[in-house]
């Protein structure tokens, strides 16, 4: 495999050995592929300042097997955007749910664009719609989106009434008032289809049924940048 | 082990950094032909700092004794604290500037994605010395990477809790560097942080 300067994005650094580093991409055309950057760091190094996650690059890279060298890069567009405390871990949680859900290798252009606009709005956003939105389309793009329109009976969803969730079937319209971390109203299904929360509540339930399906789809393994934003928010109080 | 004493020298020496089996057997023969007693002192001294080296009780640095030479001294600033992430670049600090407060060291960095968490890093220990010292300002030295920006933001927040002033060390344009020669993160990096030119 032999690629030039395609677009792509740095979501992890990890240190190999003394110098070398392996970055883990997303590129628009060669999905998510971890790459052997050579003497990345160091003092000598005069690539570290730009091979920078959060922005568009063009990444070159050669050779078979799981991990291609990576060779030249080049910026592309605007730079890292300035982000910090709570918005730079919100980055980050969208760099660890790529990570983690999307397979290596599979392009999804759809989801690639849709993670750089994010990633420039998060300077100045409302974090958490921003985030919700991220997370629909990822899980949409890879199949295993949410039925936002209709429930189980085929019935268009009513705003006032209360559903369970199953994250692998349409939403279950419920008639008791029992409160459950599955149940949500109808409101908040419509607001997450249309990307517009109205309210307090639809953010709230929002928030719970995509971090249900994400659970569900992730399998037991936890994501470490959600423990970590709540542990940001327990040291602010 | 080989049972041949050359190679599992050879092979030992290979456990430190940048040292590839080339190198190991250049260290292996020199010490060997040109420099035994070197060969001695480096087995004696090594041997004595792997047992008896530990972690200074109070800023984490590396000591033989229950605290480092900088937080045994009295004559050292106790209202300034200055967190790192190594003990390297505590003594990048210590060589280049004259800053004569306190330390501590963090031996790492917030990384999420990699597991590693505010408990990894003595925060409990740090947040111990900010309620029972006179600490007044604490001096933030992390990286400028994405970690480090992480770990300063959460610093930040635990000095701005216990009421002391959290400042961050400037990062940006190198001095005696040029401006078109500046990757843009560094450059936009250095924009955002610039200060008021004092006229006086
Ligand atoms: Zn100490």
């Amino acid at each position: 495999m032999r690629v030039s300067l395609t677009p792509g994005i740095v979501l992890h650094q990890r240190a190999f050995q003394d110098h070398h580093s392996i970055i883990d991409c997303l590129t628009l055309e060669h999905g998510r592929i971890s790459l052997m950057a050579r003497g990345l760091r160091g003092k000598s190094s005069r690539r570290a300042g730009i091979i920078q996650p959060f922005c568009e690059l063009l990444l070159s890279f050669s050779g078979r097997g799981d991990l291609p060298l990576l060779g030249a890069v080049e910026p592309q567009g605007p730079g890292r955007p300035q982000l910090q405390g709570t918005r730079l871990l919100s980055a980050l949680y969208l760099n660890e749910l790529i990570l983690k859900l999307l397979p290596p290798l599979d392009p999804h252009p759809l989801i690639y664009r849709h993670y750089l606009s994010t990633v420039t709005q998060l300077p100045d956003c409302h974090i958490g719609d921003t985030l919700r939105l991220f997370e629909l389309t990822l899980l949409n793009e890879m199949g295993y989106g949410p039925v936002l329109d209709y429930d189980t009976e085929g019935e268009a969803l009513d705003a006032d009434a209360l559903y369970q969730i199953d994250p692998e079937r349409e939403p279950r319209r419920i008639h008791s008032v029992m409160k459950q971390d599955d149940q949500v109203h109808g409101a908040t299904l419509i607001a997450l289809q249309s990307g517009a929360f109205n309210s307090h509540r639809d953010r709230l339930e929002s928030r719970r049924l995509m971090g249900l399906m994400i659970d569900h789809y992730l399998d037991g393994s936890p994501l470490k940048t959600r423990a970590m934003l709540k542990n940001f928010h327990d040291t602010q109080r | 082990m080989s049972g041949v004493l050359l190679d599992d020298l050879i092979e030992a020496l290979r456990c430190l950094p940048g040292v590839g089996p080339k190198s190991a057997q250049r260290m292996a023969f020199h010490l060997l032909q040109r420099d035994r007693r070197g060969g001695h002192t480096l087995s004696a001294v090594l041997s004595q700092a792997m047992d008896r080296v530990g972690h200074c009780e109070r800023c984490r640095m590396y000591t033989e004794g229950a605290l480092c030479r900088v937080c045994d001294s009295s004559r050292r600033d106790g209202s300034q604290i200055c967190v790192v992430e190594t003990p390297a670049d505590r003594s990048s600090i210590e060589s280049a500037t004259g800053y004569q407060g306190q330390y501590f060291l963090l031996l790492g960095h917030l990384s999420p994605l990699d597991g590693v968490g505010p408990d990894d890093l003595g925060m409990p220990i740090l947040e111990q010395r900010l309620t029972t010292e006179s600490i007044e300002e604490m001096i933030v030295a992390t990286n400028p990477t994405i970690e480090g920006e992480a770990t300063a933001h959460y610093l930040s927040r635990l000095a701005t809790r216990h009421g002391i002033r959290a400042t961050r060390i400037a990062h940006g344009v190198p001095v005696g560097g040029e401006l078109e020669y500046i990757d843009r993160n560094t450059l936009a990096h250095a924009f955002n942080g610039r200060l008021i030119i004092d006229n006086e």
